[in-house]
Order: C-alpha cells, then structure tokens, then sequence
C-alpha cells in the first residue's frame, strides 16, 4: 500500500545553515513559544523535527510501526522537557536527536532482554526480499537497504544522521555525544562495509551510474 | 596527494567537496588540476555510490504520524484556566463579603457600655491632663 509521505519543509538546518547566534535566538523563541503551549510552534518543531526523528528511528529499530511509536514517545518527552531546553548548549535538532537516540536504544534494550517470539529474528531489515519483489521494487534497492540494515547501530546513526538527514559531522557528533573523528571513523567503517557487502551487484550498477555521469570507470 | 588518498576522500565524504575536511579541499582541488581523469572517475563512482544509497533511504513519515504527534501537544498553558488559582480567589471574596455582611458593627447605643468605664475618673483626676493640654 503507498502512503502519502510526509514532506521536508524547507528552511531546515542542515550543513549549510547559517551562523549559531541566529540560531540560538530562534530556537530559544521557538522553545519558548512551545513551553508556552502555542500550537503553531508545535507544529513548526513537530514538521522541522520529525523527519530527522523518524528517519533515525527508523534506521535504528528497522521496523516502521515500531519507529512510529518511538517517534510519538520522543515528542511527548520534548513537550515535557522543552522547559528544560538550553539553546546555549545545543540545538533543537541536537537535543531532540539525543532524545530519539536513547528512545531508540532503549527499545532496542528491551527488545534484546525479551524473549523471543516464535523464533522471529527481532532485527530483521523493514522489507523482506519477498515483500520487496511483490512490491516491484528491485532486487538492487532491497539489497542495498539489507546491507545498510546489517550494518552495527553506530554507523546506522552516524550515516542516517550525516548522509540522509545531511546534519553536519559537528551536529551528528553532537547527538552521538561522540568526537567528530569518531563520526568520521563510523561513517569511513560503514561505507566500505557497504562497498563490500554490495560488491557483486555494485560492480556493474556502479559502473553502469558512473559512465552515465561520464567518469568512464 | 595521490589518487589512492583521492579515492578514500571521495569514498569517505562523497563526490561534493564542500563536504571533506577543510585541510584536505586544498589538495584535492591541486590534484584534479593535475589528474582531472583520474578525479573524475573517483568522484562519479562517489556519486553511484550515494546513488545506491540513496535506495536506501527510510520512508518519510506519514501525514497520520504528524497528526499523532500534535494530538500528543498539551494545550496552551496561558489559555487554560487556572482553576486552582480562581478557587482560592473566589474563596477569599465569598469569606470577605460574608465577613463583611454578618458581623455586627458597635451600634450607637454600646457606646454607653464604654461610658461607665471613664466615669469612675473624676474632675480631680483629670485636671492634670486639662492643664497639660494647655
């Protein structure tokens, strides 16, 4: 079934965002105006953040009902924290992505203390090869996502926050609460565990992409 | 640089060099002046390899999750009535006014109860403090 996707406003921060004053300035008058319980920047935090929040989640738990539910707990803690918010120390996205982190590993916590049920791998990739193919996507999408999804939660987090939400290495270092060479360590680690998970398909599919864009490999 | 560092750069950072380290741009940008082929086919199998990543990318959340969210938002705080607060303010009214309202003031007539009280002193007695006052 295809759902209607939730779109990225734009203006969010990212990499090239613009200097941290500015910064802290709107996100302590958008923390302020949230603690106050005005509907309008709830919404404005809610479309900002909850991408980043579900992506992670999603990266995180590999199971879309599950990073639902664990994006619903992260903003009920940010509606009752937001008091608390320091705008000097870190921001919104900063803060909330810390909230998700250890929403998220706290999941993970109990998923690997429960038993399991019917034998179920808990961890296994959100779409099956099975599920894939009757969806008609290709055997490349879903082995591609299969060897992201096999990669450790580290390099989950740091790629999901660094190359798909396009945080900067300062921002996913933040979240992480990990040096920035260490974000680079987790990222270097997993793109060449993808290259080599990926080898005998990518071989052509590179090749095939990299002479579309003319480097004639 | 060499070609092979060129490569691990691009693998580690992708194919936009505004995203590699700072101390790296430098070289990177003497090298493709100088290997312009070989910079090339480094940075577009960069680019297929974000490609491949990108068939990666986890579903955006749905319109039913942001509404989810935002039926979790409390209400507004100062638009709430503070009932706790006009309890104790309409409490203080009603406890002023019964006050106000039941308790007898001193009629004219009890006034006379005071009187006896000072009759007892005498012209005598008070003669000091006539002469005092003037």
């Amino acid at each position: 079934m295809t759902r209607p996707a939730l779109r990225l406003i734009p203006g969010r921060s990212g990499p090239a965002a613009g200097a941290g004053g500015t910064h802290t300035a709107a996100d302590r008058a958008l923390a302020d105006a949230v603690a106050r319980g005005d509907r309008a920047a709830m919404e404005a935090l809610t479309k900002r953040c909850l991408p980043m929040v579900y992506g992670l989640a999603q990266r995180l738990l590999r199971d879309c009902g599950e990073a639902e539910d664990a994006a619903q707990d992260v903003f009920i803690k940010v509606w009752r924290k937001i008091s608390s918010y320091d705008p000097e120390r870190a921001r919104l996205e900063t803060w909330i992505g810390r909230i998700t982190l250890n929403t998220c590993y706290d999941r993970l916590r109990k998923r690997r203390e429960a038993p399991l049920e019917h034998g179920e791998a808990p961890d296994a990739p959100d779409l099956n090869p099975d599920a894939e193919q009757a969806l008609g996507a290709s055997q490349a999408a879903s082995r591609v996502r299969a060897a992201v999804a096999a990669l450790p939660e580290r390099q989950r987090a740091a790629l999901e926050l660094r190359h798909f939400q396009g945080l900067s290495q300062a921002e996913a270092a933040d979240i992480l609460e990990i040096s920035e060479e260490a974000v680079e360590s987790l990222l270097a680690r997993a793109r060449r565990t993808l290259k080599t998970a990926l080898l005998d398909d990518a071989a052509h599919m590179i090749g095939a992409l990299s002479d579309a864009r003319g480097g004639g490999a | 640089m060499t070609t092979g560092r060129f490569e691990d750069l691009a693998g580690l950072y992708g194919p936009d060099l505004t995203q590699w380290p700072p101390a790296e741009r430098a070289a990177a940008g003497a090298f493709m002046a100088a290997h312009p082929d070989a910079a090339r086919r480094a940075l577009a199998q960069a680019h297929a390899l974000n490609d491949l990543m990108e068939l990666a990318r986890a579903a955006a959340p749905h319109p039913s999750l942001f509404s989810a969210v935002m039926a979790s938002a409390p209400a507004r705080r100062d638009a709430a009535p503070r009932w706790s607060a006009m309890a104790a303010a309409a409490a203080l009214l009603i406890g002023l006014g019964a006050g106000w309202f039941t308790t007898d003031t001193p009629a004219p007539d009890d006034e006379a109860l005071f009187g006896p009280a000072f009759a007892v002193l005498g012209e005598d007695e008070n003669g000091w403090l006539e002469e005092a006052v003037r």
